[in-house]
Formats: C-alpha cells, structure tokens, sequence
C-alpha cells in the first residue's frame, strides 16, 4: 500500500506503543512486557538468514504469552549471567495496512547491551514485522517476528528485544 | 590432484612444542591455565589439531542437494567450501585462490556451475581443478603466463572427505584414518541414534561470539559436574540430573571423544536435593510445550550429548536435535555454530515440537544462557592467571572413563587432555 495515509490517531497510537516498547526494555521492566502481547499472541526472534530461507528457528519462539511470562520469569529466577543493561532504540515506524481487525506496522531497531565492565556493544542491529490489534481499548502485539541483522551473536541474548 | 598451497604441511605435527612449559600433574588431573591463552599454543592448535590429522564437521548432505550447491564452513580459521560436485559427490575445497590466495567464495550458500574468484577471475570446476585463466595467453602475443604454466598443478586445496549418514566431514590430512576408526565403534553406535541414515533436514542456524577460549566450550561439554548445580531450569523439569539413569563412555582409542546419556526422571532422591542447592521443585511453566516429549527413538534415552575431538557436538535433547560446532577466533574468544535439525519426513507438529524445544538452547536459551555467560566468566579468571592450574579431579586422575559408567565424573575432561598432550607434545 504504496503513499497509503493512516489517520493521525492511529499513527500516534502505533507510535506510543513503540516508544512504550522501547522504554520498557531499557528500564528493565521486564514484568510488563508481556503485557504488550494478546494472550494469543506469536513473538519471534529469529536471524535474517534464517528468515530469508524461510526458517522459522531463531533464539526465542513463542507462541503464547504464557510463554512470554515463563520466559521472564526464567530471567529472573533461573538463567545465570551477568548483571546488564539493553538500550533499545526504535525508529522508522510505519502502518503498512490498516484493517477493520487490526494494524501490521514495521519498524527498525538497534539493541545495546551494557555489562558490567561498562563497555556498551551492539546486541542486535534488525527489523520487526508486527500485526497489532485493539484489545479491550489498548494496542497490542498479536504477532511480533522480530528478524536481526546480527547473526553472530555477541555473547548471550538474556533480555527480550 | 596436485597441492597448490606448500604452506599447508602435508605431514602434521612437526612443529616445534609452543612454549616449553612442562604440563603440571598429578596424572591427568591438572590443567594449566596458559593452555587458554597461550599464543604460541593456540598456533600449535591449529596446525597439529585443526590443520592435522583430525576430522572436522563441515555441514550435512542435504545443506547442498543439487549439483553446484555450495555453502562455506570453517575449521579452524580457514574457509572451506562444500560443494556438491558431478557423479554427486560431496567435495570439501579450501576457500582460498590458488593465484593470490583471494577467498573465491563469500556467500554462506549458493549454486553455480563454477567457481570463480572474484579478484583475477579463475575459474574452478566444482572439483577445484582450475579450468580458467583469462590472459593465459596474453594479448596479441604480449605478457601471458609461461609455456610451462600448468593449470593441473593449481587448483583449489582439496581436502578429504567421508560422508557417515548425512553428516559431511573433512581433514587438511590426506591419509587421516577414516571416520569411523577415527571416533570409534562406541561413539559410532551412539551417534547413529540421530543420524540413522534418515534423510535430514536443517530448521535453521543460530551463531554466538564468546570471549573465551574454545576449550572451555569443550570441557563444558563434557562436565556433567557443572550441569546438575548451575542449570536450575534443567534440574527443575528433570531433563538432566546428574542422579538420573545414564551413563558415561569414552572412546577406546583416544579417550577424547565421550557420550551421555540419560533417561529423565522426575524423582529426585533427597540425598541429591541436598547437593544441588539450585533444585526448584515447584517451579511451573504456563506454556510447558518445549519440555513435552514424545518418544521417538526405540530406546529410552532422553538425552544424548556427545563430543569429538576437538569441537563438535552432537546433541538429542528429546526431540531436540542439534550440532554445535566451534571455530576458534584466536586464543581469547571462539565463534558457537548451532545447526538445528530434524528429519525429512517430520510432521508439522514434529516440526513444532521441535522448534519449541529449540528454546532451551541457543543464544537466548532457558539453558545455554548459563553457559554462554560462564564462558566469559572462565575466559575473564583465566587470561590473566596463566601460572595457574585448573582441578579436573572428580572421580580420580587418570583418563579412564568411569567405574560403571556414573555420570558423576570429570573423567571426560581428562582423556580430552591426555589426547590433546599426546598430539600437542605435551
């Protein structure tokens, strides 16, 4: 939908959601994440090579936001690693369709992660492929594949992204 | 086919000991912990392990089907391409130009009918024999190569190759033992359980850079110490504990490759809930899909790890399957490669199952986060303790596997050692 125009509501909801997104990650919050998702949602992290062959393999595969849930709570409770934090920073926002269910929207992302030596590094360079509905008045993720230019990761990918 | 690289000794091992220190004992039960930083010694690595007389993963059969597929691989720190070559074969050719030394290839994968480097233009056939030379015979009689310029003498390095059921393998050393010598008719009869010689297929790729050095990645492996306290994920959902039925095993000839195996269990004995201070009994997950199994091979082992000399890792973690393989970057840092595979005649819900599963590994997984970050935590207290000296001593000192095969043992960790000093000259 080449030069299609979105409403100004609907650009500034999809905005705000994204920039929510954003600050969540790089506060660490990580409890209200999966709030960002429909309890029957998909969040996908995957390489872009795998992508582009058509793999769906890539270091998270969710398919419901419990499985988002038991992922946070692993990070708090279970996985082992060093003290970190992630800057996530989010840019060119665009509402590629806008259907009476719902939004798909894209953008594009870098990820730092800063550990405890103080030395900031790239996590992840990628871009997010998203389908956004209205739930009970919010917007939320219903799919989220989020696709990393990355390949080689730097050490381990213990934050969401 | 003739060599066109001389720099790439055709007779490994003769070079000279890295640095003279002398390996500290009792028996097989120290390591020193200049072994992960030396320089000297990573250079010896490479040429008497890597570039020796060692068989190395490179990819599966089915990652090039038609003739002409190719995808790059790397052992040690050099390039290799494997291609699927005429009469289809598989052949393993050194990604480097035999005129400048130029890598001919940079794509991961890709299908050609030749190979051309990219710099000058030669040409290879997809058996490495150079079949193209622009300017060979100058231009109008000027410049051109000499008359006895013989293009059979330059093609691409050739390195051997054994195929063993869809797993592809190759060695710089034309007259390595093969294959199956090579791991031995105990390693062969475990790792047969995956690759059966059922057709595979690959779900995709996963790649990490860890700051330490690739032996840590190896022993870690072997050390199903460390699994039972630092996993509390895999502790919790009995997918591995050190008390389970399993068993350990070695090879005969080196010692150097090793399996486990166990069957899960949920019950733990209060005598090991003690030792293992992690243990969560109650911990729930709300989508419990990547630890739900189903029987798939006629045995009941759950789990299977298995190591060769030096960095592959084969793995069935129920109906994960996965090969990790590792690429040193210099002494002080290493790459993970993850092949994520299943078979060819998976069901979608197969497929699923596995995919689920691959959450326990990986860069991100509920499991292989701890080891990620405990690579750079060992590669951060050894660097700059070169002087010291690491314990392998659970279970005895010597390289011979475990009494009655328990898990409870760093008799792995040992017979790597005692290969890695044989072939080191240690």
């Amino acid at each position: 939908m080449d030069g299609a125009v979105f409403s100004t509501d609907q650009k500034a909801r999809v905005d705000d959601l994204y920039a929510r997104y954003a600050e969540t990650i790089c506060d660490g919050d990580l409890e209200a994440w999966p709030d960002f998702f429909i309890e029957d949602c998909r969040y996908h992290v995957r390489p872009r090579g795998n992508h582009e062959r058509g793999q769906l393999l890539g270091p998270i595969y969710s398919e419901s936001r419990g499985a988002l849930v038991d992922r946070v709570l692993a990070i708090r409770k279970s996985m082992v690693y060093m003290p970190r934090a992630v800057c996530y920073v989010v840019g060119t926002i665009r509402i590629v369709e806008a259907r009476d269910d719902g939004l798909t929207a894209r953008s594009m992302f870098s990820a730092y992660h800063t550990l405890e030596t103080g030395d900031s590094e790239v996590l992840m360079v990628g871009r997010t492929f998203d389908e956004l509905v209205d739930d009970d008045g919010a917007l939320k993720f219903r799919e989220r594949i989020v696709v990393f230019d990355t390949e080689r990761v730097p050490g381990a990918l213990v934050f969401p992204v | 086919m003739h060599d066109g690289h001389p720099d790439i000794p055709e007779t490994p091992g003769d070079s000279p000991i890295a640095n003279g220190r002398d390996w500290p004992g009792p028996e097989m039960a120290r390591v020193p912990l200049w072994v992960y930083s030396d320089r000297d010694n990573y250079q010896q690595e490479l040429d008497r392990i890597f570039y020796g007389s060692h068989w190395h993963y490179v990819g599966v059969d089915v990652e090039v089907p038609e003739q002409g597929d190719f995808k790059r691989a790397t052992i040690g720190e050099r390039s290799v391409l494997m291609v699927r070559g005429k009469d289809d074969q598989i052949n393993v050719l050194l990604n480097s130009c035999a005129h400048r030394g130029t890598e001919v290839c940079q794509k991961q994968f890709g299908n050609d009918k030749v190979l051309t480097c990219p710099y000058h233009q030669w040409t290879y056939d997809l058996e490495g024999n150079l079949t193209g030379v622009p300017f060979l015979k100058g231009l109008k009689g000027q410049g051109g190569f000499p008359e006895d310029f013989d293009r059979s003498e330059h093609g691409l390095k050739k390195l051997r190759v054994e195929v063993v059921n869809g797993g592809v393998f190759a060695s710089f050393d034309p007259d390595v033992m093969p294959y199956a010598d090579y791991i031995g008719p105990v390693m062969m009869k475990y790792v047969t359980r995956v690759f059966s010689g059922k057709k595979l297929r690959v779900l995709g790729y996963q790649r990490q850079k860890l700051r330490g050095n690739w032996k840590l990645y190896v022993e870690n492996i072997k050390d199903p110490y460390h699994a039972t306290l630092l996993h509390v994920f895999l502790i919790s959902f009995g997918i591995y504990r050190i008390d389970q039925i399993g068993v350990t095993e070695q090879d005969e000839r080196t010692g150097a490759h090793n399996v486990f195996a166990s069957m899960r269990d949920m019950d733990v004995t209060e005598e090991a809930a003690e030792e293992m201070a992690s243990f969560t009994p109650d911990y729930e997950l709300q989508d419990p899909r990547m630890v739900v199994p189903v029987k798939e091979f006629p045995d009941d082992i759950s789990i299977m790890i298995q190591t060769f000399f030096p960095g592959l890792i084969v793995q069935q973690q129920t109906n994960s399957l996965q090969i990790r393989y590792i690429v040193p970057l210099g002494p002080d840092e290493f790459e993970l490669q993850w092949t994520y595979l299943g078979y060819d005649d998976d069901d979608e819900e197969m497929i699923q199952r596995r995919l689920h599963m691959s959450n326990l590994t990986g860069p991100a997984g509920y499991i292989s986060v701890d080891d990620s970050e405990v690579m750079e935590f060992s590669g951060a207290g050894v660097r700059p303790n070169p002087g010291n000296v690491a314990i392998t001593e659970l279970d005895g000192r010597t390289a011979a596997p475990p009494e009655g095969k328990h898990m409870i043992t760093e008799s792995c960790i040992r017979g790597f050692y005692s290969h890695y000093r044989e072939v080191m000259g240690y």
